[in-house]
């Protein structure tokens, strides 16, 4: 078990390495930047909503958390007028306390049950930004947001608010961090007591697991990264606007991904975005401008299928030694 | 006093309407236990075929109606052969599986017919007065009430009535029971899709009628179909009814008293209200 | 505390429960003083498992009190309970199924009452709990591979890495063999020489006939009497509660 650790732990760091120094052997490009920094940003996503499945809690609700903390940035930004780096983890906190509504008056929802009322609770946030309009400019959403601001460090100009390059590596880091986050949801002692709520909640809590409270802290710092996801999202694109933020898309995704990657591997909310999106965006995109998309559902009833354990299991599965 | 009588008629219209959204989920789920999120989706689907028809063949949009019976009982039993294949923990797998097939069915309707808002438009609007009170119903609201609260009753009629009906509710009661009294579970189950897929087909053209179609407004309608379902209990047609003129008439008075933009949040609301408050509700009572 | 002799262990106040009207405890007394192994005895629907469920915080009871080592433990939740030393066995075993049977232990020993072992020495803990419990040989099984009765003895084993003064065993004698009984009674036996107290409930009487000092026999959710093994079960109330002769009193009700 251990080695199955390492050999992960290589594979990630080797995996950063490799997105960090691609652009040294290929050359650059801005187009090659934009899709695998958003191929980052949503393997953040995916690691922010596996880490609340890592309970057991099946969400089809994470837009709320996406949405909440792009609105938070973007408000706070806009009546503020502070800087982005302020706003974004301010703002993130919105859809953290979201969440804590969720952990109150979810509590006693499971499975299905808690799906479909994560489900319906996007929909509160959304029509009230949506009808609020005198704060929140309702269902036209906010234009030009700040970006991010450029950062002077020894000497050195990085200007993340224009360059695709810079924002790249932003994101890149990003998901190093939000790496090192989920590993610690697997396999420290609170990841151990995440996984014995999720296989068997009553020896759980007759082994001494404070199951609730365990949940909870899942359920915070996911809804917390998944607002972050949505408030760095504001400054980036730069506008936003209810039906964008608060997508069944964005509920989706990170879904998709995780389930596709393997929801209990290190590796697998990952390699699902790393796999996908640039097949998404390089090979769907230019041929089905509108309606690519669709491919995310397929892929979905697939995975369910024919790897339901997700693909960074299924290759890392012993195999006998005669394939059938 | 006017005003409400006339928000209370639109209501109980709507509502019957929304009670036939939810008979069809209310079916597949009671006999199936499959958990269908694609429901709207399937709905929308079908409004989008009647549209086409209607704009391509030139008719009448209620001859729309026949062909979309046809055609989504067909899309229904593919489901249920892929619902089938679905291994355990079964209720939240096909609710994941068909989270995949709304996802699909939405890029698939914003391919085939964009993004605009799409509406069958009658040439005319006739007017008829309900005898008795100040109020107008249109046409279409008339109709709506009428296909509507014909489907239930002939849905009610079926289980009620026939020896299919009393196979559908007992795998609806109590599936382990029904296999052991001889009951072919699987042949009830697609019997259940394929008069979901009915119920689908007819709610497809009216949406078409009253609501405008979008790709992705089908997760409001499946959300309707789950908070009258929950409400109700799987396999009460009388339940349903209720639940759907309950819903109707709510959104109807959040729409004239908060305005139009919050009548969404209601079905969202009471059904976040009815998981949390009171999750047994979906649970069969024993011994009815 | 002032030490008492017998101490008493844990102590069910007057306890009542109902589910949907049903009246399932009704006023239940009982004490179980430390270091004694007692036994509950009583047929199907007499009560014992709702009882464990109430003291192990599954379920809150109506009315009523309970005391452990003197301390109102009243509606605390599990976790609460196995902290201060309460653990139990489940009849229908309760496992991680995907982890092995080591892993099950860790949790137990991670999670459980402590001292919290030193990461290092968990594991060896943990392997000498499935050695107590005849399992050392199947650590690296996944546990939802294992057979009945080998998800039996995961299930004490994961109690008693919880380090509890009280274990709760709840018909882990069911559906064994004579000699798998055998072996149950000397594990139970065993398991009180290293301190602990037990309260076993038991269908088919076997195992606490031959392991009780002091069995309580319990019948529609009250307690009929309580004394040595031996005089129990000759009690002509118990008996009849086995037999079904129990004469319906004032209801006319049929009894198979």
């Amino acid at each position: 078990m251990l080695s199955k650790i390492k050999l992960t732990a290589i594979t990630a760091v080797a995996a950063v390495v490799g997105l960090a120094v691609w652009p040294l052997v290929f050359g650059e490009a801005d187009f090659y930047y934009q899709i695998f920094g958003m191929a980052c940003f949503y393997g953040v996503l995916a690691i922010a909503w596996n880490i609340y499945a890592l309970s057991g809690a099946i969400s089809l609700g994470h837009a709320a958390f996406f949405g909440l903390g792009a609105y938070g940035s973007a408000l706070l930004c806009h009546y503020g007028q502070w800087s982005p780096v302020i706003t974004i983890p301010l703002g993130a906190a919105t859809g953290a306390a979201f969440g804590v509504l969720w952990g109150v008056f979810f509590r006693n929802l499971r499975g299905v049950y808690l799906g479909l009322a994560t489900l319906a609770s996007v929909e509160i946030p959304k029509v009230i930004i949506d009808n609020w309009g005198s704060v929140t400019f309702g269902s036209l959403g906010i234009v030009g947001i700040a970006s991010l601001p450029d950062l002077s460090l020894f000497g050195l100009e990085i200007p993340f608010g224009h360059s695709l390059k810079a924002q790249y590596y932003l994101l890149l880091l990003f998901l190093a961090l939000a790496g090192l986050i989920h590993y610690s949801s697997l396999f420290s002692r609170w990841g151990w007591a995440l996984r014995a709520i999720r296989e068997n909640e009553t020896a759980a809590v007759m082994a001494g697991v404070d199951i609730f409270r365990r949940r909870f802290e899942a359920l915070i710092l996911s809804s917390y990264l998944t607002g972050l996801c949505g408030a760095l999202y504001a400054h980036l694109i730069g506008l936003i606007e209810p039906a964008l933020v608060f997508n069944l898309h964005i509920s989706a995704l990170p879904l998709v991904l995780s389930i596709f990657g393997g929801r209990f591997a290190l590796l697998g909310p990952v390699l699902g975005a790393l796999i996908l999106y640039p097949l998404d965006q390089l090979v769907l995109q230019p041929r089905l401008p509108t309606g690519h998309e669709a491919v995310y559902g397929l892929v979905l009833i697939m995975t369910i299928f024919f790897f339901p354990k997700g693909v960074a299991t299924w290759l890392l599965k012993p195999r006998p030694a005669v394939w059938k | 006093m006017e005003i409400y009588a006339q928000i209370l008629v639109s209501g109980f219209s709507l509502g019957s309407f929304y009670a036939l959204i939810a008979l069809g989920f209310s079916l597949i789920f009671g006999v199936t236990r499959a958990f269908n999120l694609a429901h709207g989706e399937l709905i929308i689907l079908s409004g989008y075929l009647a549209y086409a028809f209607w704009k391509f063949s030139g008719l009448s949009p209620y001859w729309s109606i026949p062909v979309c019976l046809l055609v989504m009982p067909g899309a229904a039993l593919l489901l249920n052969l892929l619902v089938r294949r679905l291994k355990a923990p079964f209720e939240l797998n096909s609710l994941v599986v068909t989270f995949g097939l709304a996802l699909f069915l939405q890029n698939s309707m914003l391919f085939l017919f964009s993004a605009d808002y799409r509406l069958i438009q009658p040439e005319t609007v006739h007017f008829f007065q309900v005898p008795g009170l100040p109020v107008n119903l249109t046409e279409n609201q008339l109709m709506l009430l009428l296909l509507s609260l014909a489907a239930t009753a002939a849905v009610h009629g079926v289980l009620h009535g026939t020896f299919l009906g009393k196979a559908l509710r007992a795998a609806i009661q109590d599936r382990q029971a029904a296999l052991l009294a001889g009951i072919n579970v699987g042949r009830i189950g697609m019997i259940a899709f394929a008069l979901g897929g009915m119920l689908i087909g007819l709610a497809g053209p009216l949406y078409a009628q009253t609501m405008y179609l979008h790709p992705a407004a089908g997760l409001e309608a499946t959300l309707l179909a789950i908070v009258i379902t929950i409400f109700a209990g799987v396999g009460s047609t009388r339940g349903i009814l209720a639940g759907g003129w309950l819903l109707g008439v709510a959104e109807s008075l959040a729409a004239f008293v908060l305005g139009a933009g919050w009548r969404e949040l209601v079905s969202a609301l009471l059904l976040i209200s009815l998981l949390v408050f009171r999750p047994q509700g979906i649970v069969l009572k024993s011994g009815t | 505390m002032a030490p008492e002799t017998p101490a008493c262990c844990l102590e069910v106040k007057r306890v009542s429960k109902s589910f949907q009207g049903r009246r399932v405890l009704a006023d239940v007394s009982l004490t179980v003083f430390d270091g004694e192994i007692l036994g509950l005895i009583g047929p199907n629907g007499a009560g014992k498992t709702t009882l464990f469920n109430i003291i192990t915080g599954l379920v809150r009871p109506d009315a009523g009190t309970i005391l452990f080592h003197g301390e109102d433990i009243t509606g605390w939740p599990p976790q609460r309970l196995c902290h201060a030393g309460i653990a139990r066995a489940f009849q229908i075993p309760q496992p991680f199924p995907e982890m092995t049977a080591l892993e099950n232990v860790l949790i137990s020993l991670w999670f459980g009452k402590g001292p919290r072992a030193a990461p290092q020495d968990a594991p060896q803990q943990a392997r000498e709990l499935l050695e107590l419990v005849g399992l050392a040989h199947k650590e690296a099984v996944v546990s939802r591979d294992l057979n009945l009765i080998d998800q039996r003895r995961l299930e004490i084993a994961r109690a008693l890495a919880t380090r509890p003064h009280l274990l709760l065993l709840d018909e882990i004698a069911a559906g064994l063999s004579p000699a798998a009984v055998k072996a149950a009674v000397e594990l139970v036996q065993r398991l009180r020489q290293h301190g602990l107290t037990l309260f076993i409930t038991d269908h088919y009487l076997n195992l606490t006939l031959l392991a009780s000092d002091r069995v309580v026999a319990m019948d529609q959710g009250q307690i009929i009497t309580s004394g040595p093994a031996r005089e129990v079960i000759r009690h002509p109330e118990v008996a009849s509660a086995y037999l079904g002769t129990r004469e319906a009193a004032g209801g006319g009700e049929a009894v198979l």
